[in-house]
């Protein structure tokens, strides 16, 4: 069911918190399953990135990077409901997970388009777009690759 | 007035045709006053543009970029354009292809994700305020190039 302007408002305030209370936890994960659809694809347009589809294979990414955990804080949230899909502009802190250092900062840009699911409207896709650091800068896989490195890749 | 979405919609896409148009040549590049605010702000989220803490302040530093690389040019193809019509923000997805001013050559394709923040002036029209502005994480040799930053411009 198609949601209103306030709707929308609402349901992308909630899921961000429970993104960052849930979304890397592989006890909690199935939480996000109210959020994401069974066919969600994950898009990013970062060179050496691939593009996830599925949301099972979506969840071993997120849960993938245990000791670094990302603290997302929407900046500003463009919500077309006509379209049913919303831009966010995101702050993600990089947090160690042991000792609560915010290892790096950075800005994403990301499209959400919304499909109807079991009478509920779930993410799609997820369109990624994120801010590019200056080469030699620590960057978010640098610190994802230090779990990454035990197991040879994110999945 | 407050413009509605399909407005917002519209004059987006008379934006970019404008941009396409005009937007890099120093003789033309005040045809896009009709699109921007004077005290424009343009925030790059990328290290070759010296990243969001460098933001361009001012349409004119803006015109001087859009037309300090007359070596190549920029056309958009604009393939979505989304309104919050409440907020007064349109965000972009775009084709952006570089060619070479030369003989036309495609140089460079990626895609864009560009925000744009809209206020109404003391005219009463429409202009964008701010650009928050998102691309394509090429390999970094291509971004390099792309921004100029091997041509020493």
């Amino acid at each position: 069911m198609k949601m209103t302007y306030d709707q929308m408002a609402e349901w992308i305030e909630v899921y961000f918190a429970d993104f960052n209370k849930y979304g890397q936890d592989p006890r909690e994960i199935h939480r996000m399953d109210e959020y994401f659809s069974k066919d969600f694809v994950f898009n990013p347009y970062i060179a050496y990135v691939g593009k996830v589809s599925g949301r099972d294979e979506w969840y071993k990414v997120l849960t993938s990077h245990p000791s670094g955990i990302e603290v997302l804080t929407p900046e500003a949230v463009i919500i077309d409901d006509r379209r049913q899909e919303f831009v966010a502009q995101i702050k993600t802190d990089l947090v160690d997970r042991d000792t609560r250092e915010v290892l790096l900062t950075k800005r994403y840009l990301a499209r959400y388009p919304l499909v109807e699911e079991d009478g509920k409207m779930k993410i799609e896709r997820l369109e990624f777009f994120w801010e590019i650091l200056p080469e030699g800068a620590l960057e978010i896989d640098d610190v994802f690759e230090r779990d990454w490195g035990k197991r040879g890749g994110p999945a | 007035m407050r413009p509605d979405y399909e407005q917002i919609v519209q004059w987006m896409k008379d934006y970019f045709a404008t941009y396409n148009l005009y937007a890099q040549d120093a003789a033309t590049v005040h045809r896009m006053d009709e699109y921007f605010a004077p005290d424009l702000t343009f925030m790059p989220y990328m290290y070759v543009f010296g990243g969001p803490d460098h933001a361009i302040t001012s349409s004119e530093d803006f015109y001087a970029m859009l037309t300090g690389h007359p070596e190549d040019y920029e056309q958009f193809e604009v393939l979505d354009i989304f309104v919050d019509a409440e907020r007064m923000v349109a965000v972009a997805f775009l084709i952006a292809r570089i060619y070479s001013t030369k003989d036309d050559e495609l140089l460079v394709e990626k895609h864009y994700l560009p925000l744009y923040e809209l206020v109404i002036d003391g005219e009463g029209k429409l202009k964008i305020k701010t650009i928050r502005f998102f691309w394509e994480a090429s390999p970094p040799e291509v971004d390099a190039h792309y921004s100029g930053a091997t041509k020493g411009n």
